[in-house]
């Protein structure tokens, strides 16, 4: 469900209504109402692809469960008195487990890709080889419950986890709608418990903060994202017609669209869960304030950059190895980064491009800042450019066009024109991405010190939740369908 | 509990006051507006009487001056058209001027994108109808774009969405377009990096902007609907325009298609984009077109 859609604005007042109308003391039977709707929801897109949520829940809850039995005689906390047959069974299933859960996803994002890219390096020496490619919709959010799942299966496995045997918990964890869309890939140990333990029936506060993040992901989704989607979506389309000066403003402006876009999303997701009494993990933090590209990836898409780290870089080795392996490490984990986003090369350079930044940062120890106020102003100017040039390359649908956009960006014989919105639209997007940016320099310089929306006093509260609900609906662009990473 | 719901409620009182006293304050603002778009859009759809009005996209309101228009044939005219825009909006409008009288000609420059191909969401063509959503007619129009959209107009600041900068500020100055009748004629020579065009072969008919083509040729007996495809620098595939020739055969309409004429064609000093014909162009083909206007409504 896209929560800038009319349907969501119909639809969560009655959840909301209907979920606190179940007492809390039926604790199960409020999961079980979340579940069905959580699938309802599902299946409103395609009925059919409910069945591969279904299966990869399936797969994973089996394989976590088989991990759980064949450990039996070792404790939770003391994994330690396995045999080395139980070691090489209960590794057998998790490698059975994770590719089974990858299948759907490897089919359906990637193989047309794998076999393009097959296909293309045959023919470079003389071989042709094709398999009709699938025309098939990618299953919506497959690549964020399919990591949920898997960090729950390894988890488990690495007994970092407990199992959970009740299959509709399980199953929840998966596929709560909040956040099976585009996130944040939340981790078992932060939700399952949630899930299970007996909530209160009603925290008022809690809600009126979910409805406040609820309000300002809006703004941002709306109010920021989709209107400075207009002019990027004019320019970077049809870049051969543009102005490199023109160029480059459209990728200034994707960089904060896909940050508006994004961050909104998760903010609402968190929203949502906040007002069901639910706690998800925090997305965003300011990214274009940090001072480095590894300082950005602590601060951008949180929820991916853990699973990466968990999952991916510190089984590698992470860095407690030699400094080359560990610059490997990095690369590679943001290689697989890049891929995940998705099935295209582009997001390959894009991933390159942050693990190299990264990996030159940490030979130059430049990770942190060290040098003041002015030092710190000048890191984040470079970071967010770094971080710019690399977002063309994900915007961009080849990385052909990826390198005429740049070339156009730097060609001093173009003339030094800029296309122009409507007045209007001028003036809607600088006061959106004004009053973002102002937002979030007070919230990072002056954290606690000018809140409006979560102020003391409540005639700040509601004169503020009152003009932002104003603006968006005068200021708005509710024709946008999508969210960026609902693609991925 | 209780306590919290009544806060959210209250707040949504609020929300749906504020809703209907801006939308009170903007309609108003709209009607008394003195210049812009906003006054030449409620001026199309309250205010005109010309005996003959131009519809179309940027092409109709770049392209037709109707002080030569005026100057030939002796009857008032009106350049109706608007950038970004085609059959969706032009229907809606032209369905409001019909309750008010019949224009003696209507001039129509298609474009096959904005008339009858698809292309982006057919929403973005409702933004001018907003204000009239409830006057008769227009409602059916947004349903039948998007069904959605009855919902959101049930907000009167949503019908405002994105124009109140505008309104604000054609109601404080007067505009650009009031002297010429609706025209806008781009100053300037081709600008050689927007002439690519655009690849419309692969389209597929959009039946919903057909069908309102087809409405407001068939809206009034009394008036006497002439379609024109003026200049592109780079052409146009004639195999485009089999659809719209279909319709004007069927009703014995005219088509004048200067698409690929070979005086505008590839020719620098007529354009200042691949689409879009220059104050100089415009009047050249203004007066072309005037010529041919007045054979062509003799013989149908």
């Amino acid at each position: 469900m896209l929560y800038n859609s009319l349907n969501f604005i119909v639809l969560f007042p009655c959840i909301f209504l209907l979920y606190y109308a179940i007492p809390a003391r039926y604790g199960k039977a409020r999961n079980v109402f979340l579940l069905v709707v959580s699938y309802l929801l599902y299946l409103q897109w395609k009925p059919a692809y409910a069945l591969i949520l279904l299966g990869v829940t399936a797969v994973t809850y089996g394989a976590a469960r088989a991990l759980s039995s064949a450990k039996e005689g070792t404790s939770f906390h003391d994994p330690a008195g396995q045999t080395p047959a139980m070691r090489d069974k209960r590794k057998v299933l998790l490698v059975a487990g994770i590719l089974l859960a990858l299948l759907p996803l490897l089919v359906f994002k990637y193989f047309n890709f794998i076999n393009d890219s097959l296909s293309q390096g045959l023919s470079l020496v003389g071989l042709n080889f094709y398999l009709p490619g699938l025309n098939w919709a990618i299953p919506i959010g497959i690549s964020f419950f399919t990591l949920q799942a898997l960090g729950y299966l390894i988890d488990v496995y690495y007994h970092r986890q407990e199992v959970e045997h009740d299959f509709l918990t399980y199953a929840l964890f998966i596929s709560f709608f909040p956040s099976i869309l585009s996130g944040p890939i939340n981790k078992a140990s932060m939700v399952i418990p949630q899930l299970k333990q007996l909530r209160p029936q009603y925290d008022g506060t809690k809600v009126m903060q979910g409805l406040r993040f609820l309000l300002w992901g809006m703004f941002m989704k709306v109010v920021v994202a989709d209107r400075v989607a207009l002019y990027v979506d004019t320019i970077l389309p049809n870049y051969m017609n543009h102005t490199g000066l023109s160029c480059l403003i459209a990728s200034l402006l994707y960089t904060i669209q896909i940050y508006a876009d994004f961050a909104g999303y998760s903010l609402m997701a968190i929203g949502v869960g906040k007002a069901m009494g639910f706690e998800l993990t925090e997305n965003f933090r300011r990214p274009y304030f940090a001072v480095s590209v590894t300082d950005f990836w602590h601060r951008w898409h949180m929820s991916l950059s853990t699973w990466l780290k968990d999952y991916i870089y510190i089984p590698l080795g992470g860095n407690r190895c030699s400094r080359v392996h560990n610059y490997w490490n990095i690369l590679v984990t943001f290689l697989v980064s890049g891929i995940w986003h998705g099935a295209n090369w582009t997001f390959i350079v894009w991933g390159g491009i942050h693990g190299i930044c990264q990996i030159v940062e940490k030979m130059l120890g430049q990770q942190h800042c060290n040098y003041g106020w002015l030092g710190r102003g000048v890191k984040v100017v470079i970071t967010f450019l770094i971080v710019n040039f690399a977002w063309i390359f994900f915007r961009m649908p080849s990385i052909g066009d990826a390198c005429h956009v740049i070339g156009r960006i730097f060609d001093p014989s173009l003339p030094a024109s800029i296309f122009m919105p409507t007045n209007t639209d001028l003036l809607l997007m600088a006061m959106g991405v004004g009053v973002l940016f102002i937002k979030d320099l007070l919230d990072e310089f002056f954290p606690g010190r000018c809140q409006l929306l979560e102020n003391k006093r409540a005639a700040v509260r509601w004169v503020t939740a009152c003009v932002t609900m104003v603006i968006i609906v005068m200021c708005g662009v509710f024709s946008a369908d999508q969210f960026i990473y609902a693609q991925f | 509990m209780i306590r919290h719901w009544i806060k959210i409620l209250v707040f949504f009182i609020i929300i749906v006051l504020i809703d209907v006293v801006t939308g009170l304050v903007f309609s108003r603002l709209t009607s008394c507006a003195r210049g812009g778009d906003t006054a030449r859009n409620e001026y199309i759809c309250n205010r005109t009487s010309e005996d003959i009005l131009i519809f179309g996209s940027s092409r109709a309101i770049h392209h037709y001056n109707p002080a030569i228009i005026t100057d030939s044939t002796g009857l008032s005219c009106y350049n109706c058209g608007q950038d970004g825009n085609g059959a969706i909006l032009n229907y809606g409008r032209y369905h409001l001027i019909c309750q008010r009288y019949q224009p003696k000609i209507v001039i129509y420059d298609v474009m096959p994108l904005y008339d009858y191909l698809q292309g982006e969401d057919n929403s973005k063509y409702l933004g001018w109808l907003r204000p009239y959503y409830d006057r008769d007619g227009i409602a059916d129009i947004f349903k039948a774009v998007d069904p959605m959209e009855q919902y959101k107009m049930m907000s009167q600041m949503y019908r405002y969405n994105s124009r109140f900068v505008q309104i604000l500020s054609d109601c404080l100055r007067s505009g650009q377009a009031d002297d010429r009748n609706g025209f806008m004629p781009l100053e300037g020579e081709l600008d050689t990096l927007k002439i690519k065009p655009e690849n419309l072969e692969s389209r597929e008919l959009d039946l919903l902007k057909a069908t309102y083509l087809q409405q407001m040729m068939d809206e009034s007996d009394e008036t006497r609907f002439v379609l024109v495809v003026s200049p592109y620098w780079y052409g146009m595939d004639a195999s485009l325009l089999e659809p719209v020739k279909r319709l004007c055969a069927e009703r014995g309409i005219a088509l004048l298609d200067f698409s690929n004429d070979p005086k505008y064609l590839h020719n620098d000093n007529y354009f200042v984009d691949g689409a879009h014909l220059n104050a100089r162009g415009a009047d050249e083909f203004t007066r072309d077109l005037v010529s041919m206007l007045k054979g062509a409504l003799d013989n149908r």
